[in-house]
């Protein structure tokens, strides 16, 4: 693992930048101050105690969420209200939910197909093509005429994976992807996503898998009340956390 | 202190007791699961059994042979018996209660009228080709056996199968290409219908190709010059079409204002007999009466002086037509003109579409169908709205509200569930005005109020009139009924599909309205139902519904005189029938887009 991990390069090129971004839910200040930057290739893995902000954070990097102050450019575009930046900014930025949230009418193919049909216009023939391939690499080929209903939780979010795949995206967003899955089917998902990134992927993935953070990641950052606590590379990060309130946190989750 | 224990071999699966499978434990589960449900039971037995032997002599001595109720109850005494049906009333009288005052010799038109709905809704309620086809086969084998034993004229016999043939074997061996007859359908139903020349019905046909046609014209555009250029076009058609409404708008107001003043002469009339109350109710009625005029005035003022504002002439405050022609037409010129270089935004294709659809009805239609009519008149004999009746009129109405309100609904529902403003706001009063008012009184606006708001002179169809109203009020119970499903959607499917990259109208259709529609199903069944059976309240506004319009008439008639269970029964037992399927192809419909294995 650690010798596939070495092989991974982070080029200069940056693929999303935060600067100094406000958000606020009603009056409640949830995120404050964030600055950041994400080089083309980077892992990483964004962990805190729960209501820290760490969804919100990756939701509003394809604009799930409406940031209230600062900027966010994802590959060049800037994030405003003009619709059409964000149409372009989701399509080039693939999202997998705690919940799946797979389209639970229609079947794992069409679920694959449908954006890249309606979203980039490709003929169905090459959407299909596109969406067995990844299918495959995801390793549930033979499910493909299944409704999202008759797969396992950890099928399904390796089909939730597959979808965004077939958009082809730049960059992969995970929001506490293996959270909702029982605990015989979070390695079947995890593996996929180690996968994905011995591929080069850029990917921001909030998770409380540390054995996933510690594998893939090239940084791992720490949020806590809406901040940005501290970041570091995994094995400085978790062997020799800086601040308190991480000290405390790292305890309570590896305490066991 | 405990064994270990491990468990070497696997059970096999057993079959249950006897005494747990059977009719021997349902009537035990269901029936006489104890002492309080036994005693249930058998008094239940007894008051049905004594219902059965009450009613029972009255349908077995019916009588089918009579040409009066005299004659009927003399036929029961002669039996013996104490009561029986007079089921010849129904035998003389049916074809009133199917047809109403359609005249007798045209009765094929309203038959084949009904095969060719069920050949078009075949597609649409079926996605199985080959129950499409059947359902179309079935329905021309009926439609013309109903049309012999009507003995209709031989060559509308022969039409008739032909078109039924064609529609079956294009079933069978093009389902896909049966979606045209659907949409065709309309325009054929209107034609035989009502009749008239058969080039009316044709251009109009073509007069919403034609809209189609040059509203998607703007998404083949390709270069900004040309989007340009079909913006002006909208624009300066915009600016036309607005003139005409403005000249409509003025005559009606000034037409409304004059009889409004003129019903203000209600009071005295009130008041005059009455005590104190019925004063206090007329001052009140006329105060409200005044308060709309002063209000419409007001509105009118209104206009007036915004369109002379925008023309920056106020000395053409007095001449409202011409300032307000230019004014309104400045501004949408402007607008389109905007969009256009801005975006590709799809509303200019859509004002487009209507703009030619309103421009051909305005200037093409009427040139050409009278030019076609002279050539070569083809068409049917005219027959007017009032001759429509009994079951032909109910299911004109509901078929025709019924498909207009689901569209309106939905657009209803995601209005009301909008974050702009003013759609949000227009939706809810809506919603809430037409479910907060009963349908009678939309009835009676429709066959009264809306003259008041019509040039003078235009005659509106009443039927017309009484389908907009029942789509409208369907459409608001609709709104609700899919709002429902809307909200039992989890919010990860918007989320789903907005990461996706589907825009707004793509998430509804692909994503949000598959799933919501489906949750909904109970509920827009149940409205359409109700709908149905509310047709027969357009009794009210003086059309002839099956069940008190026509057994009105039925029992004005001397013969008739007195008879009372028998047409309603039948009337009801219609319905019911009609009401059942559609409940029925509701609980299919949802096993068959049950997909999430629940």
């Amino acid at each position: 693992m650690a010798e596939a991990k070495a092989k991974l390069q982070v080029s200069d090129e940056v693929a999303i930048e935060i600067r100094n971004m406000n958000k606020w839910y009603g009056t409640f200040h949830v995120l404050r101050d964030i600055d950041m930057t994400v080089n083309r290739g980077e892992r990483i893995v964004i962990c805190g105690p729960s209501g820290s902000g760490k969804s919100t954070l990756i939701r509003c990097i394809n604009r799930l969420e409406e940031h209230q102050s600062g900027q966010i450019i994802v590959d060049g575009t800037e994030l405003t209200s003009d619709l059409k930046n964000i149409d372009k900014v989701r399509s080039e930025v693939g999202m997998v939910f705690q919940h799946f949230n797979l389209f639970p009418h229609l079947t794992i193919l069409e679920n694959c197909t449908l954006a890249p049909i309606w979203v980039r216009k490709i003929p169905k023939r090459e959407a299909e093509e596109t969406a067995m391939h990844f299918l495959r690499k995801v390793k549930i080929p033979e499910q493909a005429h299944k409704y999202p209903g008759q797969l396992s939780g950890g099928q399904q979010q390796r089909v939730a994976i597959a979808r965004s795949l077939c958009m082809k995206p730049r960059i992969m967003l995970f929001d506490e992807p293996t959270s909702a899955l029982d605990p015989e089917m979070i390695k079947e998902v995890l593996d996929t996503m180690i996968e994905l990134a011995q591929e080069g992927m850029t990917m921001l993935c909030v998770t409380h898998e540390m054995g996933f953070a510690q594998a893939v990641a090239n940084r791992v950052i720490f949020m806590d009340q809406g901040q940005i606590v501290e970041q570091n590379e995994p094995r400085e990060f978790f062997n020799n956390p800086q601040s308190e309130r991480t000290k405390l946190f790292l305890s309570q989750i590896l305490g066991h | 202190m405990h064994d270990s224990f491990v468990r070497t071999e696997m059970l096999a699966p057993q079959d249950p007791p006897l005494r747990e499978t059977g009719a021997v434990k349902w009537l035990r589960e269901n029936l006489f699961s104890g002492p309080l449900n036994t005693i249930l039971t058998l008094l239940g037995a007894y008051i049905v059994v004594t219902l059965v032997l009450m009613a029972f002599p009255w349908w077995w001595n019916g009588v089918w042979n009579a040409t009066s109720l005299a004659e009927c109850r003399a036929k029961v005494a002669e039996m013996g018996a104490e009561s029986g049906a007079c089921w010849a009333v129904i035998k003389a009288r049916w074809h009133q209660y199917i047809f109403g005052f359609y005249p007798m010799d045209q009765y094929w038109r309203p038959v084949l009228t009904a095969g060719l709905l069920l050949a078009a809704l075949a597609p649409v309620l079926y996605w199985n080709d080959r129950k499409g086809a059947i359902l179309t086969g079935i329905a021309g084998v009926l439609a013309v056996i109903s049309m012999l034993l009507l003995s209709s004229p031989v060559m509308a016999v022969v039409v008739s199968a032909a078109i039924m043939a064609a529609l079956f074997v294009l079933a069978r061996i093009r389902p896909r290409q049966m979606i045209w007859v659907t949409l065709a359908y309309p325009f054929a139903a209107l034609f035989l219908l009502w009749g008239g020349q058969v080039w009316t019905y044709l251009s109009a046909i073509l007069a919403v190709a034609a809209g189609i046609g040059f509203g998607l014209l703007y998404g083949k555009l390709r270069n900004d010059a040309s989007n340009l250029i079909y913006a002006i076009v909208t624009a300066i058609g915009a600016a036309f079409v607005a003139a005409a409404l403005i000249h409509y708008l003025d005559a009606v107001s000034a037409d409304f204002l004059t009889k409004l003043s003129a019903s203000n002469s209600f009071y005295p009339g009130f008041g005059s007999g009455g005590g104190m109350v019925a004063k206090t109710l007329g001052a009140l009625v006329s105060a409200v009466i005044w308060a709309i005029s002063v209000a419409v005035w007001a509105m009118v003022g209104v206009m007036r002086a915004v369109s002379g504002v925008l023309n920056l002439n106020l000395g053409m405050l007095a001449d409202f037509p011409l300032a307000g022609t230019l004014g309104l037409g400045a501004v949408l010129a402007a607008i389109g003109t905007f969009k256009a270089a801005r975006s590709r935004a799809a509303g200019i294709g859509i004002f487009g579409g209507l703009l030619a659809i309103g421009a051909y009805w305005l200037i093409v239609h009427p040139w050409l169908t009278a030019q076609l009519g002279a050539a070569i008149p083809l068409g049917l004999p005219r027959i007017n709205s009032d001759q429509f009746g009994g079951f032909v009129l109910a299911i004109v109405i509901g078929v025709t509200a019924i498909t207009a309100s689901l569209p309106l609904g939905i657009i209803l529902a995601l209005g009301r569930r909008s974050d702009m403003f003013l759609v949000k706001t227009l939706s809810v009063g809506f919603i809430e005005f037409i479910r907060g008012v009963p349908l009678i009184t939309l009835l009676f606006t429709a066959s009264l109020l809306l003259a008041y708001f019509l040039p003078p002179g235009t005659n509106f169809d009443l039927i017309l009139r009484v389908i907009i109203l029942a789509s409208l009020f369907s459409a608001a119970y609709l709104a609700e009924v899919i709002r429902g499903g809307l909200a039992a959607l989890p919010r990860g499917q918007y989320e789903a599909a907005d990461a996706l990259g589907l825009d707004y109208w793509q998430a509804q259709r692909l994503i949000i309205m598959p799933q919501a529609l489906k949750i909904s199903i109970p509920g827009i069944v149940g409205t359409f139902i109700g709908l149905f059976k509310d047709t027969t309240l357009v009794s009210f506004v003086g059309l002839l519904d099956p069940l008190r319009g026509v057994t009105q008439i039925v029992r004005a008639d001397i013969n008739w005189k007195g008879i009372y269970w028998e047409p309603y029964i039948f009337v009801g037992v219609i319905f019911f029938l009609i009401c059942f399927g559609m409940s029925r192809y509701s609980m299919y419909l949802e096993r068959k887009l049950k997909t999430d294995h629940r």
